[in-house]
């Protein structure tokens, strides 16, 4: 820890530390340009040059002292750019001398010799770095001749999303740094060189990124704007509402930036736990859904086969009487809900305490489409990464293995987030898919397994495990009740065999088995490929849970499970059973209800469907009696006898329960549209009518009573999730100008929740022994005659409800497509582009195709989430032909 | 006098292999591998005080010893971007005595114990850098470049990187980001490239004359080199003259006894049309001019590294351009200025923005649309740059205005009270 | 679009280095060689070879001052009017040069044949005005006699 002396004031700071940090930590503000804390140091800018000294040695290599016995400091004769100098023991830094004064105005002068002077319209003004550093430490007029300014494009859509001004633009290369370094797409770049030096993109689509819009945030001056928020406000005309974002789990903090009850625009709000200090575009730009014209304002009731307004009186009269009197004649089990997974956990409790408690129907479920089973409920309940584990700074004692997943299109800032762990930190990652992502770039170890072999690839690793006795003994001697036994069942299946199986060879089983198993810390990340896999192979499950188990990888910080759900509150809703078989704090139920497809296909007389839109998503048949409830007239919607407007996100207060278990609180932003009203309102109405007696003020004591009922969830209160949630931002005009770079950007860390995050069984109780068991894996998948095994992942632009309402993004939103192998392309004749005939059993799909070398040959991919690929199911054998 | 360096001139065909073997080419490289250690090589480097000849005169064998021991790969890449105005002496070397270049690379890299060197050649000499691969090509055929060199362990193989057209490439890191494939921009110092060079390994970069001189130290030995010159700037050194003299070229000399006088009257045969001297640039458009109207002394300077720092400019690389009376200094200096603006990468603020600065102003009063507040501008924006600049491009940059507002204020002056160039009319 | 002859030679270019981005800088010289500029998708065939993004060879492609990325004339001509040319006369035989031409520094003839730039320092001051064709044949201690060679020359070439 190096002591070093700043502007007079001591600090002790770890090696490596740079100079502009040490500064901070002594509370000396160093101006900035182009350093950006997240970015590797350039130098360029020169704004931050400050003096630097070192303990002046004599002869005998002693540091020589004055009068009052301090060192002698011997100046560098020039100054130093505070942001690529490291200190050193007993350095002393200037920051407050003519010098520095001298240089900072010289910089801020040479940075406003072609700067335009268009502030008023600029949408950075009033909270733009340049201008304060320009009104801190500038001089006052210029004396660049105004003839001799340098003239550059205005106007550059650099994309559907972000515009470029390259008048304004100061080189600082921190967008290029961004992109290459932090987003992994290197598509921004400077051309020329000298003056002319500019930004430029030349990949199809322009910008073609899903993190561009941090380059927002991040550039210091009004080059890089928003599309979206461009020209429609000032930033000092917002209020700024702390909130959580709708779309995927990652659960990104944001701030929605509110004016005349509108959304303007929605920018980061700093959790170094969950998304430091980014979003995706996704997140930032797909908000229009929440003040969209076609959004529902006033109850619907079918009359004459029509739907019409209705008072909320008699929609929910209609409603209640409806459900009481067909409980009445068939009994509870010929209702059914679906509480949607984009709900927040106060109307996702409420709803199933109406089935469970009022209506007393098993019959609940909160997943549409394929997906229908609630795959890795337990898993993560026994297993779920420990609390504190902190996906974007694991380090080199951490393994990753992330298997079935494709976290660029899942959740993609936690894709940016693993990559940072292992270009930063050293985080090591095995990557194993059936085909290749943009996360295995950075792998450690990139597997390729044959779709339908990801069990046996598993079970492969744990055979090699227990072969090298790499086996955690410890953990097995006090938690594990048969290893001994589950070995020797083992026996028929060596690791050769699972390497046939698994289409993975014997050398990468072993060497990614050792990898796990001999970190000090290791986690197993799944998503949408594996969970899918799972449902049509249990051997999925078994052979995560006995990898972690085996190697003791569970129960403590960086250990564990994480897996990646589709959406907001995915974890909410298996965390408040909205599922048949599972209850509350998802526990496993004796009876069980009906399942999605049979609740979607008519199996009861009345169902509520609350936030999702099962008709949109496959085979629906519409019950005697049907509800929804939800922010746009969807699919289910328009079959509905009665529809229930309720508030979006940004119209409430509530919490999201994030893919990592994190429960976090999000407020309310704008007045609510029309008669809307909360969903757990809306809830609590029909429950009243039904004779409950429940009496809800607001969806913070709904809270509290989850807290009381629900272990996972205990000691959570709004007072608690909301402990220090400020605004990061400074107010436009106020605070240390200063300061602004990197504080507009940064945030202020300490003072922002990071959430609470309920900790697994193997976290919480250390006295739970664990069971080992495994499944025969199934290998190939259905439909065995096809030639072509078909991949389905999501893509992050979706044809969704939300997404779909914001039309700045639809460029974004591919058609579906087929993806195929450039040597299958080649062979069936297939190029670029041309339509391709896709056949499963009697189902045939049409699609171009997109020929690349993601997927391996002998395998195709379909987007699930883009419609028409939605009935197929992963690892379908399948015939493909030129249409 | 013999030459040392342009021995072409005196070696007919030296270019030519054989020619170069019988007059003991590569016998200095058997003798370093054959019958000396790396250190011992370095240490003869060392004694024999040789300094780069890039411009900033740094010793070469200390160079080579701040390689961190036992980190490997280590590299040596040769800098053969001549590009500063009025520097054509490597290209020569390149062209008509390729193999002593080749033979200095294979000492250094065997010094240094690197089995890669990179010559990074600027994109405008092809000829220069087809003859360097021939010469690779010669001296691979006869088994002093490749596997197993001289029956040993030792290999090496050599790259003739070409540039593109852009003088920053000179400056070392620069260079180093183009080799490795990016833009041609300076990388902040430290780390230095011996400890995080090329590709991130320890990495010697050296000039092309710098190395040319080795196959003599340790042919001769270092005492014989070091008596050479001065005590502190040893050895040969080729004066690149151009300008108005009657004959422009290379000539060599030795630090510390060829002055102006000598180069520019007797070897140049003086100022063409018997026009009188006005101004000297000794290091291209980097260093300050300096002008034997203002103070005569400077033409029997004894030239050495340090020896012009009391007429306030520099040796450099050495590349003299001549400036007759009837030049205007303004116009000179709009010209350098127009190369550093079209040069400067644009990486840091004060030169990017500097030097378009100054060339505008520049610019201006040439074309008599200047005022006398835009003369002190000049001198306040390039004094402003100072110290504040990446790398050495911007302060170089400074030089051609800073030096000849000094020596010529009242020239610039004239142009702001007529209206214009006075040497236009 | 590349030969394969060139895709070949970028390939064996690449395993020349550690790393094979640095066969980036050669790789577009080649590039240049045969299709005589660097249109956007030898760009993006560059950068599949490499394995790099299209913006990040377009950097490289327009830092550099011998690269074209834009389309040239059959021949080049690079001048210099640095100031050791300058000082021996450069300006003013570009001048000329334009006229004889019939077109600007910066531009290319009106029938395709000829663009000329402005260059800096192409380290042939001893024998200044020089100039380089085609980014590989010097020429210099220029004259008028000598542009009116070798524009006749180029042109009929």
């Amino acid at each position: 820890m190096p002591n070093v002396i700043i502007d007079n004031k001591p600090v002790s700071v770890p090696n490596g530390t740079l100079v502009v940090e040490a500064a901070k930590q002594a509370g000396v503000d160093i101006p900035v340009f182009c350093y950006h804390p997240k970015l590797q140091p350039v130098g360029m800018c020169r704004m931050c040059l400050v003096e630097v000294g070192t303990p002046k040695r004599g002869k005998d290599g002693q540091i020589e002292t004055d009068a009052n016995g301090k060192p002698v400091i011997a100046w560098m004769p020039k100054p130093q750019a505070a942001c690529t100098t490291v200190v050193s023991e007993g350095m002393a830094v200037r920051t407050d001398t003519a010098q520095v004064a001298d240089a900072r105005r010289a910089i801020v002068e040479f940075l406003l010799t072609s700067h335009p002077l268009d502030c008023p319209i600029c949408d950075k003004g009033g909270e733009c770095p340049l201008q304060n550093l320009t009104m801190a430490y500038g001089p006052g007029t210029s004396r660049f001749p105004v003839e001799s300014k340098f003239h550059n494009e205005k106007r550059v859509p650099l994309g559907d999303l972000i515009m470029l001004d390259r008048e304004r633009c100061i080189q600082c290369s921190r967008c290029v740094r961004f992109q290459s370094e932090i987003a992994d797409d290197p598509v921004l770049g400077f051309q020329a060189r000298g003056r002319g030096l500019e930004i430029t993109t030349l990949s199809d689509p322009p910008f073609d990124s899903k993190f561009s819009g941090n380059t927002i945030d991040i550039c210091p001056v009004g080059a890089l704007t928003s599309r979206d928020f461009r020209l429609s406000a000032r930033t000092w005309e917002l209020r700024d509402y702390p909130s959580v974002c709708a779309h995927c789990s990652v659960g990104c903090n944001l701030l929605i930036g509110e004016r005349d009850h509108a959304i303007k625009r929605i920018v980061p709000r700093e959790n170094e736990a969950v998304n430091e200090i980014w979003l995706c575009d996704k997140g930032r730009f797909a908000h229009h859904f929440a003040t969209a014209p076609g959004r529902l304002t006033q109850p619907l009731i079918r009359r004459n086969g029509k739907l019409e307004t209705a008072s909320w009186n008699e929609a929910l009269d209609l409603v209640a009487s409806k459900f009481a009197e067909i409980k009445k004649q068939n009994g509870a089990h010929a209702l059914g809900g679906f509480g949607g997974d984009r709900a927040a956990n106060e109307d996702l409790y409420l709803f199933q305490k109406l089935f469970r408690h009022v209506i007393e129907s098993p019959n609940l479920e909160h997943r549409v489409g394929w997906s229908a089973t609630n795959v890795g409920a337990d898993l993560v309940r026994l297993y779920g990464a420990g609390v504190g584990t902190n996906l974007g700074s694991l380090d080199k004692n951490v393994t990753v293995l992330v298997i079935g997943a494709d976290p660029e299109e899942e959740q993609p800032v936690l894709r940016l987030r693993l990559t940072r762990s292992a270009k930063n930190f050293g985080a090591q990652l095995i990557v194993a898919n059936g085909r290749v992502t943009k996360l295995a770039k950075h792998a450690k170890q990139a597997v390729i397994y044959r779709h339908g072999g990801e069990a046996a690839f598993l079970l492969g690793m744990t055979r090699a495990i227990l072969d090298e006795h790499l086996e955690n003994q410890e953990f097995a001697a006090t938690r594990i009740t048969n290893l001994s036994a589950f070995a020797k069942s083992l026996e028929a299946y060596s690791v050769e065999k699972c390497a046939e199986l698994s289409g993975v060879s014997v050398e990468a089983i072993r060497g990614a088995a050792r990898a796990f198993a001999q970190a000090p810390n290791g986690l197993i990340v799944y998503g949408r490929e594996a969970m899918f896999a799972q449902q049509s192979d249990l051997a999925v499950a078994s052979g995560i849970a006995t990898l972690l188990l085996i190697t003791g990888h569970v129960g403590r910080a960086n250990n564990g499970l994480v897996a990646l759900y589709p959406h907001n509150n995915s974890t909410g809703a298996l965390d408040f059973g909205l599922m048949p078989d599972h209850g509350l704090g998802r526990a496993q139920l004796g009876v069980k209800g009906l399942a999605a497809r049979e609740l979607a296909t008519g199996k009861v007389r009345a169902l509520y469907v609350m936030a999702c839109d099962p008709a949109a998503d496959g085979a629906f048949v519409k019950p005697e009696f049907l509800v929804a409830q939800d922010l746009f007239l969807t699919d289910t919607a328009q079959l509905a006898d009665v529809v229930l407007p309720a508030q979006a996100f940004a119209e409430r207060e509530g919490t999201f329960t994030n893919t990592e278990r994190r429960v976090q609180l999000f407020r309310a932003a704008l007045k609510p549209m029309g008669e809307t009203k909360p969903d757990w309102w809306i809830i609590a109405e029909i429950s009243k009518r039904l004779g409950s007696g429940w009496n809800y003020g607001s969806a913070r004591e709904i809270m509290d009573e989850i807290a009381a009922k629900v272990p996972l969830y205990a000691g959570m209160n709004y007072a608690t999730l909301a402990e220090n949630v400020q605004l990061p931002r400074p107010r436009a005009g106020q605070g240390n100008a200063s300061h602004a770079p990197t504080e507009i950007a940064m945030g202020d860390l300490e003072n922002i929740s990071s959430g609470k995050t309920w900790a697994s069984v193997a976290e919480s109780d250390a006295s739970v022994k664990f069971e080992l068991m495994w499944n025969e894996p199934k290998g190939q998948g259905a439909g065995a005659r096809g030639q072509y095994t078909l991949a389905v992942a999501r893509v992050i632009y979706d044809r969704g409800t939300l997404v779909s309402q914001t039309p700045i993004v639809q460029p974004r939103v591919p058609a579906l497509y087929l993806e195929i192998n450039s040597q299958d392309a080649q062979a069936l004749g297939i190029v670029r582009g041309a339509r391709v005939r896709v056949t499963f059993e009697a189902r045939v799909i049409e699609a171009p195709a997109n020929v690349d070398g993601r997927v391996p040959p002998g395998v195709v991919l379909m987007p699930q989430n883009l419609g028409g690929a939605l009935a197929l199911p992963l690892g379908a054998r399948v015939e493909i032909e030129k249409v | 006098m013999e030459h040392l360096i342009l021995r072409d001139l005196d070696i007919q065909n030296i270019k030519n292999i054989a020619v170069y073997e019988e007059h003991g080419g590569y016998q200095a490289f058997r003798k370093a591998v054959k019958e000396m250690t790396p250190d011992q090589v370095t240490d003869a480097v060392k004694q024999s005080g040789l300094r780069g000849r890039g411009g900033a005169g740094f010793p070469a064998g200390v160079k080579w010893s701040f390689l961190p021991k036992g980190v490997f790969p280590r590299y040596l890449v040769v800098n053969a971007d001549e590009s500063e105005p009025g520097t054509f002496k490597d290209r020569q070397m390149m062209e008509r005595n390729p193999h002593q270049l080749i033979e200095g690379i294979a000492i250094a890299s065997y010094a240094i114990q690197c089995n890669q060197a990179f010559i990074y050649i600027r994109g405008e000499f092809p000829y220069a850098a087809e003859c360097l691969e021939q010469a690779i090509a010669d001296a691979e055929s006869r088994g002093y470049v490749g596997k197993n060199i001289f029956g040993t362990d030792y290999h090496l193989q050599i790259v003739v990187h070409r540039g593109a057209g852009a003088y920053i490439c000179g400056e070392e890191t620069a260079l180093l980001e183009s080799i490795e494939g990016k833009l041609g921009q300076p990388r902040v110092k430290p780390p230095f490239p011996a400890a995080v060079g090329l590709y991130n390994k320890p990495t010697v970069i050296n000039n092309v004359e710098t190395l040319i001189n080795v196959p003599l130290i340790i042919e001769r030995g270092a005492q014989w080199y070091a008596s050479l010159g001065t005590p502190k700037s040893t050895g040969p050194k080729v004066f690149c003259l151009s300008g108005h003299v009657n004959r422009p070229g290379n000539y060599e000399g030795e630090f510390g006894k060829m002055t102006f006088r000598e180069l520019i009257y007797d070897l140049g045969g003086g100022i063409r049309n018997g026009k009188k001297l006005k101004g000297i640039l000794p290091a291209g458009a980097s260093g300050p001019m300096v002008s034997p109207l203002v103070n005569e002394a400077v033409l029997d300077v004894k030239l050495d590294f340090e020896s012009l720092a009391p007429f306030g400019s520099l040796l450099g690389s050495a590349s003299v351009i001549v400036l007759d009376e009837d030049t205007c200094v303004v116009w000179a200096a709009k010209k350098m200025l127009h190369f550093f603006k079209n040069e400067s990468c644009g990486k840091c603020t004060p030169c990017r923005e500097g030097t378009y600065w100054l060339w505008r102003l520049l610019e201006r009063i040439d074309a008599g649309e200047g005022t006398m507040a835009d003369i002190d501008l000049l001198t306040s924006v390039a004094t402003q740059m100072q110290g504040r600049t990446l790398c050495p491009l911007g302060e170089f940059a400074t030089s051609p205005v800073l030096g000849t507002v000094k020596l010529f204020r009242e020239e610039y002056e004239r142009h702001v009270k007529e209206r214009g160039c006075w040497a236009k009319k | 679009m590349l030969s394969e002859n060139a895709k070949t030679q970028i390939a064996k270019l690449m395993a020349q280095y550690p790393d094979p981005r640095s066969a980036v800088m050669p790789a577009l010289h080649l590039a240049q060689r045969e299709v005589g500029w660097l249109p956007d998708d030898v760009i993006q065939e560059i950068a599949d070879l490499v394995g790099l993004a299209k913006t990040e060879i377009n950097g490289v492609a327009t830092f550099y001052a011998m690269y074209a990325r834009e389309q040239p004339g059959t021949h080049t001509i690079l001048f210099c009017t640095d100031l050791p040319c300058a000082l021996r006369g450069a300006d003013k035989l570009l001048e000329q040069l334009e006229h004889r031409l019939g077109c600007q520094a910066g531009h290319t003839t009106a029938d395709g044949k000829i663009t000329l730039k402005e260059a800096e320092c192409l380290g042939g001051c001893d024998h200044a005005p020089v100039l380089l064709i085609d980014g590989n044949e010097h020429q210099q201690d220029m004259t008028l006699e000598k542009l009116d060679e070798m524009i006749e020359r180029l042109k009929n070439a």
